[in-house]
This record gives C-alpha cells, structure tokens and sequence, in this order.
C-alpha cells in the first residue's frame, strides 16, 4: 500500500485479550501536535489514567513513529517510544534510531499502542497489515542477539526489523532497555520492563509499501539539499570519524569529563576511552547509519586482545563509555567494548547500569557496603572485572547485589541509607547523564525540568556553548544577541531552553535525528516546516511548527502533575547542587538551590505555568488548545 | 625554536597532523604579543600536505586555552602568555 | 562510452538506505524500498552492508530465461534493460538472476532492474560516503565472487550474496580511513 503522509494509522494491541484494532488519526491532529512524538504523548496521556502501575497491565507501552520517517528527508528514521516508567513513575520517551520506524511506516502503521497482559511469553508480529500475537515461550530468556537470530530464522526472513527485550527486561531490571534493529537501544527508564510485565518479548516488523508526500518534486528537492548541507557540517564530519565519544579529549581538556561518580572532571588516560583512538588503534571497523542519515555516528567494533572477553557489536557511544568506564575509574578500552555489549545482550540502559555500579562502587570504598553487600565482590573504582560480573548479576537480579542495583540508585539509597542519597547521581529516580551541570547553565535548566529525569536526550542546549557560528546564531535569534552564548551565564537560560524544548519535540514529532537540528542545524524550523508543507500540501509554517512543540512538551508536564509531580521535583542530583566543581577551569562552579529557584522562576513564567507548582494553567491550557485534554490538571 | 622568542607555551593538537587521531605535543616559544590568530596560521605554515591541520577551515577548530575555549576569552585575537597550554583540535558534538 | 554498471565499494556503505529511497523516488515517484532497483543487505553480525544493483552481464542469464524476450542488450552501450510491454511478469528472470538484482515490486505486473537512470544513476548522487559511484571501471564486488544462490528465494537470495561480499570485506579490513 502506497499512502499518504496523513491521515495517519494506529494499531492497538490488547495482549489480556489477544485482541488487535484500528484507529486512525485524522489530518488536522497531525497537524496540531506534529504526529511522531506529539501524537504519542496526547494518547499516552489519554490511555493511562493517573495513577496506573508501570509494570501493570494498564501501562501502555507506544510507539510513535515520526511524520516524515520514511521518506528521503535525511536524518528522518528516528522513533519515539512512550510509556509511564518503572523506575521513575513518571512519563517517559525514548528516542530509537536504526530502521525500525521506517519499517513499520512500509507495513502501514504509524502508532503501536500496545496494553495489557499477555499470559504468556509472546511476540507481536507485523507483517504489513498481517498482524499476529505468536507463541514466545521458547525464546524467553535469550539474549538480544540470539532472539533476533531465532527469530528471523522463524519467519524466514533475514532482512526483518526486531524490537527485542533481553533477561533484563524480562526479570524487571528498572533501567532495562528494547533493542531495536539490533543494536539500537531503547533504553531509558526502564521500558524494556514494562515490555517485559507484559510478556512480549519481542515485535517483528516487514513492511512492503510506501509513502507519497504530496509535493513530490519540491520536497525531494529540499530533502536532498538538506543532506548535501549536512554532510558539509564539521560536526557531522567528526561525528562520522569518531562517533560520539569523539569528544572525550575535548571534555577532558576543559575539565568537563565526569569520573569516579562525579567526583573528578577529568581523567588521567580518559583517551584510551575517546573515538579517536578506537579509530586509530584498529578497534573500529565499520560505520552505521540510522535509516535516512548520511552522517553514520555509530560504531562497529572489536576487541583485540580479547582481555576481558570477545566484542564484536556496535557502539559504545560517548555516555556508555563515560558511565561504564570513567565514572567507574576504568580508562580501559577492551573493558568499555565488553561492557557495551554486555547491556546490548541483557537489555540494559548503559547510563543507569553504569551509575548504579559507580554509586556502588563510592559506597564500597566510604564503607558504607561492604563485600557481604556485594556478595563477595569487591567493588571498588577501576576494577573491570566488577563491572561485567555486576552488570550480569543486575541483569539477573541474582543475590544482594543484583536485586539492590537493579531498581536504580533513588531506591538502591534509600535502602542502604547512611546518606548515600548524596552521591546517587539521580533525579525523579533517573540517573544524570554525564553532563557537568554545574559549569553549564542552560543544561542545568533543561535537566532539571526534563519530565523524564535530568538527561540531554529530551532537551540539549548544546547551542549555549556558542562553539560555531551556526550556534551563535541561533543564540543570537533566540536572544537577542550573541553574547549570551555562554554557559556560564544564567540570564536568557529560559529563553533558549524553552526554544530547545520546541525544536527538539518539533525534530522528534517529525522524525529528526536531534544532532541535525540542535549540534548542526542545517536542519532547522523553517525548513522543517517547508518539508512539512511538501509533504501534506497544504500551508504549515514555522509558527505552527513551534506551536506543535510546545503543545508536546505541555502534554508530557501535565502528564507529571497528575502523577504528583511538582516544583520540588524540578531539581538536579544532590551533588551537582551541594558540592562544587573540584578543578580545573570550572573549579568552584555549581548550580545551587538558589540560583536553581531563580532559573525556574523564569523558565515557568516564560511557559505559563504557576510558579509555586510547576502545573500548567489553565489559561496557557486555552492557548495551546489543550483545555479539553489536559484542563483537569490545570492548577 | 625561535631562541630569542620572549614566551615559552605548549602546544598541543588532537587529530589535526596526518591520520593519527591522537595528540601531538609540543613546547614552543613565540614572540609576547602573539595571538592564537598568528599561532594557527604558524602551525598551518608548518603542516604538511596529509596534515588536516593544512585544509581544515578555522570555524570548525575548537581552541582551548588552559581548557577555556576562545570564545570565551579574546576569541581569534586572544593573546598567548608565557606558561599557556593551547589546545586544537576538530569541535565535536554528541552525547 | 558510458560506463555500463555503477561501482560498489560495500565497505563505505554504512546502510543510511539514501539510494533505495533516491531510487524509488526518481522511478515511482513515491518512496518505497520495495520498489527501488537498489537494494542495501546489513549484515548486522558483521557490520558489514552490501548493496545489490544490476551489473549487465555480458552474458545475462535474466536475458536468457525470459520467455517473452521482454529482456534486451544494448550492445552499444552494454546495458541491460526490460522491454515493459512484452513483460509478463512470469518470474523466471527473478529466479535466473544470481544476485537477486532484478525483482517485482509488490503488486505490479512487470520486473524491474537498475536501468543507470539514463546516465545519471540518483543513487550515486543521494550517496555522499562514496560507497557507490558511477565511472569508467565499474566495479561491484559480488561480481567477481562465486555464489551458489539457484533456487533461493528473492531475499534469501540477497542475503546469500551479501554474506559473501561481507566475509571478503571482513578478510580484508584494516584500519579504516
């Protein structure tokens, strides 16, 4: 079937009842909140009461793929996936790459909406409109890669796209991860679980049709200026050379790179860790690309050695080798090879696992466990070998150790106490990502009123550091002038996170890699809008663009509020906030208490929100057009 | 090495000199007044032709001096003091 | 003389899939992968893609199995091309081809191939890693591999292929540029 950018298409799964629907999202719904992300959360919101059990059957696990997934836009392949999460009670969306969206687009569908429960282990398989709850009984219990394998043999087709859970997922681990495509990770916050509680252990995709925008000529057009634009940018360059984790020499240098749990900002022998030496001492080996994306930023690597093990998978990216390397005290880089496909096998988010461990480990060495809490491991900073044999035991939930880490560092502290709570590296129950929020005002912002929890993959004000002139100027649209790209500063933070937010669930909504729109921006509002344009041949324009953002990111606010969620959550892990840069260039620096009130008095009356709750009013509700939606919420 | 050079800086490069990725290092003596806009055109003056130091455009050079970026300080005419330690390399993105 | 089949360097390709799109866009008008004469095999456990396009055999089996003559060679140029009214849709091309570049798209009545779009091939200008280019020693590298594919079908077939191409990417890979 050859469709049509919009109406769009949802397929609700029931896997209490085996029971498989289809709904339709009209064209001006997709053109209120963007499709992709957007839609995903305006159903999330709708389809799971306040309330509900993450890991029970009223959880529904979404899958929103982006508007323009599919088609040449470049860049365009990435996937949101939405549930209420496990670990933090709170909403949730990943972003996926690889080529599952895109598949999943060819076989006709734009949503999966799947709830319930199933009784037992099954997969969902999707061959355009054949749709099928199988038997996985006999898979339950692989690794990623072995049922990806067994499952491609099943169906006789070595070229379909998986979305596969590993033990993690299916023994509740609360920062397991779905691998998508292989070796793309879905993985925050604990949705390989919810995919778990429900019993599905895996979704294959095989799609035969396609898409048709309405402007075929003027859209192709500008889809292939865009990707020739992209190409040239210096920091897609340097992302195809040395993937993500090619700006570890660069953090190290400006005391930037977080180690041993936060305590250090930089590492002695960090390099061994960066892309760059990956690629020049013969590890890397091959290049990936997302579906649609010209600049290949994911690796495929080896060991060589073999020190700890064989490693033949992609990745690591830059936060799994600083939360399963660095911040563990390990410059090793057979050890961070090993690590990453480790969490690739057993399903695991790289940067929870890698902060559970380093919150482990800092309670290790202050005595605050000891090795009968670690069932004889000896935890401390540097040991490889505690690393891997740690990550299978959480993935197995196996002895004190494994079960204690397994539900996250908020819940892991709280059972240990001793005020451990002040080296969780956590907020909301997420683990940070290894950004210095302390140094980075827009970051530190963004962080902490990320609705997931305090990481870069919902909100990334990269632009604030002004590194290029493309950044600088976006400073300079968003603010008035250029000066305010510094990170140090704490006026116009507001501003530029609120413009952050929009482009960013604008990008998602639409199905862009957020690497095009917020690092290089030859992917941007207006021609985002242009494309949109094209694509359902009517006027969209930039406004609206921005105005479907802003819905999106209103949505997933008062999805919190109705958890509970309030001003006082709206914070970043204690030690970012109570202890200060220890050296280096940023020595002395932190976001406090104080300066933390003051950005969120201005960020919340920049959106509308009262400032003494963080909910939305009712007024901003009317504006967006989100009163009938979400007007119960409003404060 | 300039002998009568009035400053003493390092210098150091991360994959801008041939195809090795890694760091170079060096101890350099310029003339007091020096910039970072005479420091990189000396270094390109210096490169050979496999060097990407040789074709790279100046935009996409992150400098760093004593881990500061220039944007922050003087920019391109930020002038080097004795004892700095300047830091080039290609500005990278990601997370 | 043109050169009368694209140059594929599998171990640029990186599977961004910018050529199937490019492809069906430029020859349907829509973008479907399933339609595109080009077709990108990630081999995943080797992190290795493979892409598969008609390389206009000299001695094109397709040519020789079609019952119809729909399958002609343009002696002059060297290119392989699908007379689309004598096009039965009988499959027996599909079969014969050892690479599985010629295939029906889902629904249609006639088999399609890499054509060069006329001396412009769009894939090689969607391709900005190079890993498909059109010049003057044509070159895909599953040609010169010997490859047991008869009586498997269409994507068993390309997987095969490309499993092949990929152990000789894999012997041969060094440290990359």
């Amino acid at each position: 079937m050859i469709r049509p950018i919009a109406p769009q298409r949802i397929l609700s799964v029931d896997l209490t009842r085996g029971e498989t629907r289809v709904e339709v999202v009209p064209e001006e719904d997709v053109i209120k909140y963007l499709g992709g992300r957007g839609i995903a959360a305006k159903l999330l919101f709708q389809r799971v009461p306040g309330g509900s059990d993450p890991l029970g059957p009223d959880n529904a696990l979404i899958i929103g793929t982006g508007t323009l997934t599919g088609t040449g836009a470049p860049s365009s392949g990435r996937t949101s996936m939405l549930c209420k999460s496990p670990l933090t009670g709170l909403y949730l969306k990943v972003s996926v790459g690889g080529h599952l969206g895109a598949e999943l687009r060819y076989a006709g569908w734009d949503y999966l909406v799947i709830t319930g429960k199933s009784p037992q282990p099954v997969y969902l398989s999707i061959a355009d409109d054949r749709v099928e709850i199988k038997p996985a009984s006999h898979l339950w219990g692989q690794g990623t890669r072995q049922a990806d394998a067994r499952l491609k043999q099943e169906l006789g087709d070595p070229t379909l796209q998986t979305a596969v859970i590993g033990p993690a997922g299916e023994n509740g681990v609360l920062f397991s991860a779905i691998l998508c495509s292989r070796f793309n990770g879905a993985s925050r916050g604990g949705i390989g679980a919810v995919m778990g509680s429900k019993k599905l252990k895996a979704i294959t995709v095989q799609g035969h049709g396609g898409l048709r925008v309405s402007e075929g000529e003027p859209f192709y057009r500008l889809a292939d200026a865009m990707r020739h634009e992209l190409a040239k940018d210096s920091g897609t360059e340097s992302l195809y050379n040395w993937g993500t984790s090619g700006s570890i020499p660069g953090l190290n240098e400006m005391g930037m790179l977080a180690a041993r749990n936060f305590s250090q900002v930089t590492l002695e022998g960090a390099d061994q860790l960066s892309g760059q030496h990956m690629l020049d001492d013969g590890y890397l080996i091959g290049r990936e690309s997302c579906f649609s994306c010209s600049t290949a930023c994911h690796r495929f690597v080896r060991s060589l050695d073999h020190r700890w093990g064989e490693v033949l998978d992609s990745g690591p990216e830059l936060e799994t080798v600083l939360a399963l390397g660095s911040e563990c005290g390990i410059v090793d880089t057979e050890s961070a090879l090993v690590a990453n496909q480790l969490c690739n096998e057993l399903g695991m988010d790289t940067i929870s696992a890698g902060h559970a461990i380093s919150w482990a480990m800092e309670s290790f060495e202050r005595e605050v466990i000891s090795s009968l809490d670690t069932d004889g491991l000896e935890l401390r900073f540097g040991n490889a070998a505690a690393v891997h044999e740690a990550l299978r035991r959480i993935a197995y939930r196996e002895g004190k150790l494994g079960d204690l880490l397994a539900q996250g560092t908020r819940r892991a502290a709280d059972r240990v106490g001793q005020g451990s709570h002040r080296w969780a590296i956590q907020a909301k129950g997420l683990e940070q990502s290894a950004v210095d929020t302390r140094m980075a005002k827009g970051y530190a912002l963004a962080f902490a009123v990320n609705p997931r929890g305090p990481d870069h993959l919902m909100t990334e004000t990269f632009a604030e550091f002004g590194l290029s002139k493309e950044a600088r100027e976006v400073i300079r649209t968003i603010t008035g002038d250029e000066k305010y790209a510094d990170p140090h500063l704490t006026e116009k933070r507001a501003e530029i996170v609120r413009w952050h937010e929009d482009v960013y669930g604008a990008s998602e909504a639409l199905g862009f890699c957020v690497f095009t729109s917020t690092a290089a921006f030859a992917v941007n509002p207006r021609n985002m809008a242009q494309l949109m344009s094209h694509a359902l041949g009517t006027p969209f324009d930039e406004e609206q663009l921005m105005l479907g953002g802003r819905r999106m990111v209103t949505i997933e606010r008062c999805f919190n509020a109705r958890e509970g969620a309030r001003r006082a959550d709206d914070r970043l892990p204690w030690r970012m906030m109570n202890e200060r840069v220890p050296a280096g260039p940023n020595q002395g620096m932190i976001t406090d208490q104080a300066m933390l009130d003051g950005l969120l008095n201005q960020y919340y009356e920049m959106h509308g929100w009262d400032p003494a709750t963080g909910i939305p009013r009712a007024e901003t509700l009317e504006t967006l057009g989100l009163l009938e939606l979400c007007g119960d919420v409003a404060g | 090495m300039d002998r009568t050079a009035a400053i003493q800086v390092i210098v150091r490069t991360f994959g801008l000199r041939g195809r090795d990725s890694g760091l170079t290092r060096m101890p350099t003596g310029f003339c007091a007044g020096t910039t970072v806009r005479d420091l990189l055109a000396q270094l390109r003056a210096g490169a050979r032709p496999g060097d990407r130091l040789a074709s790279v455009q100046s935009d996409t050079l992150l400098v760093l001096i004593n881990g500061r970026p220039i944007q922050y300080l003087s920019g391109w005419e930020t002038v080097l003091r004795d004892g700095d330690e300047i830091t080039c390399m290609l500005k990278t993105a990601g997370g | 003389m043109n050169p009368t089949s694209l140059t594929i360097e599998s171990a640029r390709c990186t599977a961004c899939m910018a050529c199937e799109l490019a492809c069906s866009f430029t020859k349907e008008g829509f973008f479907s992968p399933a339609f595109s004469r080009i077709k990108v095999m990630q081999v995943y456990e080797l992190g290795v893609n493979v892409p598969i396009a008609c390389v206009h055999c000299a001695d094109a089996p397709c040519l020789a199995s079609c019952p119809s003559e729909a399958i002609v060679r343009d002696e002059v140029r060297g290119v392989v091309s699908i007379v689309a009214e004598r096009c039965s849709a009988c499959g027996e091309c599909v079969e014969a081809c050892p690479y599985g570049a010629v295939h029906i798209p889902p629904e249609q009545e006639l088999a399609v191939l890499c054509d060069l779009c006329g001396g412009e091939p769009a894939c090689v200008a969607s391709c900005v890693y190079g890993a498909l280019r059109y010049e003057r020693q044509p070159d895909a590298v599953y040609a010169s591999l010997t490859v047991t594919t008869h009586g498997m079908d269409l994507p068993q077939k390309r997987w095969r292929v490309a499993e092949a191409v990929a152990e000789r990417v894999g012997q041969a890979r060094e440290a990359m540029p």
